[in-house]
C-alpha cells in the first residue's frame, strides 16, 4: 500500500530538518532535533514558517542541493518520475520579496457574471473576495494534502471554534476588514451581519446546495462573531466554509441595482476588480486596505502585486505563444507533449507536476437503470480487467498520468494516488480472466456496449474499443454534440457507458456523495446500494477524523472491488512558471487554490519580468 | 425609380421576418439549452454544479426560457418593436451593447483586411500580367495559388507560433483600442487582417492578371502605344482602368468572406469581435445574443443587397422594373 501520510508537522519537520542541517553545515545531535520538533509542534505552523523565513536567504543553495539529489535519484519524493522530477519543493519559495508589478494570467478569464447566488463562482472569487477559512498555502505549508482538520486557517475569521459536540461553530471575524471602496458599499467595515446575510442566501442558492445542506441557520452573536448552527453535527465544516464559492458579500450590493451586482464585484479580497468582461479579460488593482496580514512577511501590506490582468484565450496556441513571449506568467496544461514543446523554447521555465486527484479523471459511469448487463459484477470486472491502464498512460499521455480511483488520495490518508494491486484484484490487465468472467456471466459470444461521447471519438475511446475487442466486448459509440451530451448525461439518458461528470470537492465524503449517493445529480447512471448509502452516511457524520479516513478507504475499496465506475486514468496536472514569478505553486485542489485563489496576495514578480512588469525588492 | 426602391424595400421585409423566425426556431431545435451550457461550463471550470431538477426549473423561469416557445417569441418580438433586443442569458447585459462593443473590433479588422486585400492583390496581379512568363509572374502566381489553398486557421496558427519561437515576438494580448494605444492596436490587427485579406488578395491577383492580359491585347491599347504614349500612361490610364472593373465587383464578395473569416481568426488572435461573440453565444446557447447578432447581420446583408440593387439601377437603367 502507499505510505501512510505523515502529519503536517512531521512532514514539515523532516523536510526542514534536512534543510537546516545543510544550511548550518554542522552535525546536529538528534536530541536537538527532537527538541526542535517539540517546539515546532507547540508553536504550530507559525514557528515553522518563522524557521523558513530565517532560512530564506540561503534557500537557493538548498534548492540546488535538493535538485542535485533529485537528479541523482537519492532524494525520493514520488514514485511517479515526472512528479519526482518536478515537485513543488523545488520551486523557489520565499527569498527576497518584490513589491509592485503587474501579473498577466492566461487562465483567469472572468465569469459571465458575478451573481454569487446564482452562478458557480469557486474559481473566480479568490482574488477579489474572502471566505471565512482558507487553505494553507505557500512556504511552510504542505501542498499535496487537504486534511479536513489540519490544513485550514482563518481568512476573514480569526479561527473556527466548534462546540464540544460540533452542534455549532463560532467564527470570530477579523476586525477592521474593509470592503473595496466602490458604491454602494464604499469601503465600509465587514461585520458578522454580512456573514449571516451571505450564508442565508447561500442556503437557497441553486449551486453548491449539497455543501450547505448541513447548515441550519446563522446567528450573529456580536458585531464580529457569527455562530453557525448545524442541522446535524459535522467536524469538517471549516472545510466547507473554506470553499471559495462561499465568499462573503455586502447585502446593500447584492440587494441593490441588479446590473451593478452582476457586473461589478465588491469584496474584501486582495484585489479590486476594475474591468470584467466575459470571454474577454479581467483587470484588477491592489486593495489598499486588504486586512489579512501574513506572519511570514510581518508588517507587509499585502498583496505584493500592484495589478493583475486575466485574459481569455479561446485558442491553446495563442495561450502558449503568450507564455513563450513573456506575455503570460504561467501556463497550465495536462499534456506532456505541450510541456516538452515549451521546454524546447523556454528552458528556464520552472515546472510543477502533480498527480491529479479524481476531480479530472477518465472514468466512466455505467447505466444501472433497466435491464443492463452491468448489474452483473462479473461483466463490470471483465471490462476493468480488459483495460491495460499502464499501456494507455504510456502511449496516450507519455507517462504523465496515474491510475484512477474515485476518492482523492489525500482524503484517503495517502501521499500519492494508489496504483496497481493497491487498487484491488480487478484493475491490473488480465484479458484471460476477463474472457473467463464474461463466459461465466453468460456472454460466450461477447456483448455490445454503447459509449456516449461528447463531440467526437477520442484516442482513448479508440484504444478502449481495441482492448475491449480482445476480450469479446464490442464498444460502439454514440457521438453527441457537447451541449446535447451534457443534457443527456444530466438526465441519465444514455444506454451503456458515459464519462463521469467532473466534480470538484474539498472534503472526502463529498466525492462519495456525488458519485454514489442515490439522489445525487452527479450519479447519472442511477446507481443505488443501501450498503454504500450507509457508508456515505457514516463518512459524512462521524466526528472522528481518523474514522472518516477509514470509512473513505472502505468506500474506495468497495467501489474498486465492485467496479462501480470504470476507472481508467487521471492525467498529471502540469504548470510552468516564468522564472520571474515567485511563491506560486499548485495545490492539491487546483481549482480552489491556485487559479481561483487568495494566494495571489503572496505571489510576486521579480525585476526580471519583461516590459517593466516586475516589482522592486522589498527590504523587510 | 421611387416605386422601384419602395418595392425593393417591401420585398426585403418578409426576408427579415423569415430570418427572425428562422433564427429563433433553429437555435431551439438544437438539443440542450443555456442551463445545460452552464452545467457544462461549470464542469470545464473544475466542478460540476449539483443542481437539482427543481433548481434547474427555477433558473429556467428566471431566465425566461421556461415559457412555451411561442410565448418566448412573442415577448422577444414585442421587445424588438420597442427597440429592446433583450439581455444576454449569461451576462445579463443588453445584447445590443455587447454586439456593438464587438462590432467595433470586427469592423476595424475587416476594414484593414479589405485594404490589405486590395493593396496586395491588385499590384501583384498587374505586375504578373506585365511580366508574363517571367520569374516575377511565376512568383506572383505561386502566391495566388498559396492564398487560395492555405486555410486561414493554419496560417493564423503559424503566424502566431513562429515569430514567438524565432524572435520571441507576439502582438500585445488583450484588445487595445485604437484611440488609446494606436501602436498596440496596429500590432494586434495587422497580422490577422493580412491573413484574412490574403485569400481575397489571391482572387484579386488572379482576376486582375487575367483581366490585364486580356485588356493589353485589345486594339485600343495598340492604338495608344502607336500614338506614342508612354508605357506608364498606357498601363495606368488605359489598361488598368478597364481591367480593374470586374475586380472591383469581387471586393463585395471578399468583404463577406472576410466577415465570415473573422469567426476563426478572432478566436486564434484573441480579439473579442462579433465572430467570437457569435461563436461563443452558439456554444453557450445564449439565445438572445444569437438572435440579436444574426438579426443585425441579416439587416446589414439585406441593406447591402438593397444598396447594390439601387446602385445597379442607377448605373444601368435597363434593369429597373417597369
Amino acid at each position: 500500500m502507499a505510505r501512510r501520510k505523515q502529519t503536517y508537522l512531521e512532514e514539515a519537520y523532516e523536510y526542514w530538518r534536512e534543510v537546516w542541517r545543510r544550511q548550518m553545515a554542522v552535525a546536529t545531535r538528534r536530541s536537538l532535533f527532537l527538541r526542535g520538533s517539540t517546539l515546532a509542534a507547540l508553536g504550530g505552523a507559525s514557528a515553522l514558517n518563522s524557521l523558513l523565513a530565517a532560512c530564506a536567504s540561503g534557500a537557493e543553495t538548498v534548492q540546488r542541493e535538493v535538485q542535485r539529489e533529485a537528479e541523482r535519484g537519492t532524494y525520493q519524493y514520488s514514485r511517479y518520475p515526472l512528479v519526482e522530477k518536478y515537485n513543488w519543493r523545488l520551486l523557489p519559495w520565499g527569498g527576497t520579496p518584490y513589491y509592485g508589478g503587474h501579473a498577466l494570467e492566461p487562465n483567469n478569464d472572468p465569469p459571465s457574471n458575478w451573481d454569487f447566488f446564482n452562478s458557480l463562482m469557486h474559481s473566480h472569487t479568490g482574488r477579489s473576495h474572502q471566505r471565512l477559512m482558507r487553505n494553507k498555502y505557500g512556504p511552510g505549508a504542505h501542498m499535496e494534502r487537504l486534511d479536513t482538520d489540519k490544513d485550514f486557517e482563518g481568512d476573514l475569521a480569526l479561527e473556527a471554534r466548534p462546540a464540544r459536540d460540533f452542534s455549532y461553530w463560532d467564527f470570530p471575524i477579523r476586525p477592521g476588514t474593509r470592503f473595496h471602496d466602490i458604491p454602494p458599499v464604499n469601503g465600509r467595515e465587514l461585520t458578522a451581519d454580512d456573514v449571516k446575510y451571505s450564508f442565508d442566501r447561500y442556503l437557497t442558492s441553486l449551486h453548491r446546495g449539497e455543501l450547505v445542506a448541513y447548515l441550519d441557520r446563522v446567528e450573529v452573536l456580536d458585531r464580529y462573531t457569527a455562530r453557525f448552527h448545524m442541522k446535524r453535527p459535522i467536524f469538517w465544516w471549516p472545510n466547507i466554509v473554506a470553499n471559495p464559492a462561499f465568499a462573503i458579500v455586502a447585502p446593500e450590493h447584492a440587494e441593490g441595482d441588479r446590473d451593478h451586482w452582476r457586473n461589478q464585484p465588491i469584496g474584501t479580497g486582495p484585489y479590486v476588480v476594475t474591468y470584467s468582461r466575459f470571454r474577454d479579460k479581467q483587470e484588477r488593482v491592489r486593495h489598499p486596505h486588504y486586512n489579512r496580514p501574513d506572519e511570514r512577511w510581518p508588517g507587509v501590506q499585502l498583496p505584493f502585486l500592484d495589478r493583475g490582468t486575466g485574459i481569455y484565450f479561446a485558442d491553446a496556441t495563442a495561450r502558449k505563444t503568450a507564455f513563450r513571449t513573456g506575455q503570460a506568467d504561467y501556463i497550465r496544461t495536462n499534456d506532456k507533449a505541450q510541456m516538452d514543446d515549451v521546454i524546447a523554447t523556454n528552458p528556464q521555465t520552472r515546472w510543477l507536476v502533480r498527480p491529479v486527484s479524481p476531480d479530472d479523471r477518465e472514468a466512466f459511469m455505467f447505466q444501472w437503470r433497466g435491464t443492463t448487463p452491468f448489474h452483473d459484477v462479473r461483466v463490470r470486472r471483465a471490462m476493468s480487467l480488459a483495460l491495460d491502464r499502464q499501456r494507455i498512460i504510456d502511449t496516450l499521455k507519455l507517462g504523465a498520468a496515474v491510475w484512477a480511483h474515485p476518492i482523492a488520495y489525500y482524503n484517503l490518508g495517502y501521499e500519492e494516488p494508489l496504483h496497481g494491486k493497491e487498487l484491488g484484484p480487478w484493475v491490473e490487465y488480465n484479458p484471460t480472466l476477463a474472457r473467463q468472467l464474461l463466459r461465466e456471466a453468460g456472454y460466450e459470444q461477447g456483448l455490445e456496449v454503447e459509449l456516449m461521447v461528447s463531440g467526437s471519438v477520442s484516442d482513448l475511446h479508440q484504444v478502449m474499443q481495441n482492448m475491449f475487442a480482445d476480450v469479446g466486448i464490442r464498444l460502439v459509440f454514440d457521438e453527441r454534440e457537447s451541449t446535447e451530451f451534457t443534457e443527456r448525461r444530466t438526465q441519465g439518458n444514455f444506454k451503456g457507458l458515459v464519462r463521469i461528470p467532473v466534480v470538484a470537492a474539498m472534503a472526502g465524503p463529498i466525492w462519495a456523495l456525488n458519485y454514489y449517493a442515490k439522489d445525487s445529480p452527479h450519479n447519472v447512471g442511477g446507481y443505488s446500494d443501501p450498503q454504500m448509502e450507509a457508508m456515505i452516511e457514516r463518512a459524512l457524520y462521524t466526528l472522528d477524523a481518523d474514522e472518516q479516513v477509514r470509512i473513505l478507504r472502505q468506500i474506495n475499496d468497495f467501489a474498486m472491488d465492485q467496479v462501480l465506475t470504470l476507472e481508467v486514468f487521471a492525467t498529471h496536472y502540469i504548470v510552468g512558471f516564468a522564472p520571474w514569478m515567485h511563491n506560486a505553486a499548485d495545490h492539491a485542489q487546483m481549482s480552489f487554490n491556485f487559479w481561483g485563489s487568495w494566494q495571489w496576495a503572496i505571489i510576486w514578480l521579480d525585476d526580471t519580468a519583461p516590459g517593466g512588469r516586475g516589482g522592486r525588492p522589498l527590504q523587510l | 425609380m421611387q416605386r422601384y426602391i419602395i418595392r425593393r424595400v417591401l420585398l426585403n421585409i418578409p426576408v427579415l421576418l423569415l430570418v427572425i423566425v428562422g433564427t429563433f426556431a433553429l437555435i431551439r431545435v438544437a438539443r440542450g439549452d443555456v442551463i445545460t451550457a452552464m452545467l457544462q461550463e461549470a464542469e470545464g471550470a473544475g466542478g460540476a454544479t449539483a443542481m437539482q431538477r427543481e433548481a434547474i426549473q427555477q433558473l429556467r423561469r428566471e431566465l425566461g426560457i421556461g415559457d412555451p416557445v411561442h410565448i418566448q417569441f412573442v415577448k422577444w418580438a414585442a421587445g424588438l418593436v420597442r427597440g429592446d433586443f433583450g439581455r444576454s442569458l449569461w451576462t445579463g447585459e443588453p445584447t445590443w451593447d455587447r454586439f456593438w462593443r464587438a462590432a467595433k473590433i470586427t469592423f476595424e479588422l475587416s476594414f484593414i483586411a479589405l485594404v490589405l486585400n486590395i493593396l496586395i492583390g491588385v499590384p501583384i496581379g498587374v505586375l504578373s500580367a506585365l511580366k508574363q512568363d517571367t520569374l516575377a509572374d511565376y512568383i506572383g502566381r505561386l502566391i495566388a495559388i498559396a492564398g487560395i489553398s492555405i486555410p486561414d486557421f493554419w496560417l493564423g496558427i503559424m503566424a502566431l507560433t513562429f515569430p514567438a519561437i524565432w524572435w520571441g515576438y507576439q502582438a500585445p494580448i488583450g484588445y487595445r483600442e485604437i484611440w488609446v494605444d494606436p501602436w498596440g492596436n496596429l500590432q494586434q490587427f495587422v497580422i490577422p487582417a493580412a491573413i484574412l485579406g490574403f485569400r481575397g488578395a489571391a482572387d484579386d491577383m488572379r482576376l486582375s492578371r487575367s483581366q490585364m492580359l486580356e485588356v493589353l491585347r485589345q486594339d485600343y491599347i495598340r492604338t495608344a502605344r502607336a500614338k506614342g504614349l508612354s508605357e506608364r500612361t498606357v498601363i495606368f490610364r488605359h489598361a488598368l482602368r478597364n481591367a480593374i472593373i470586374p475586380v472591383v465587383t469581387l471586393w463585395g464578395g471578399n468583404l463577406a468572406r472576410i466577415l465570415a473569416g473573422t469567426v476563426v481568426i478572432e478566436q486564434i488572435f484573441t480579439l473579442p469581435g462579433v465572430g467570437s461573440l457569435t461563436l461563443n453565444a452558439i456554444s453557450l446557447r445564449d439565445y438572445t445574443q444569437i438572435q440579436t447578432n444574426v438579426m443585425i447581420l441579416a439587416v446589414f446583408v439585406v441593406f447591402g443587397n438593397l444598396l447594390t440593387d439601387i446602385t445597379y439601377a442607377f448605373i444601368d437603367p435597363r434593369i429597373r422594373y417597369n
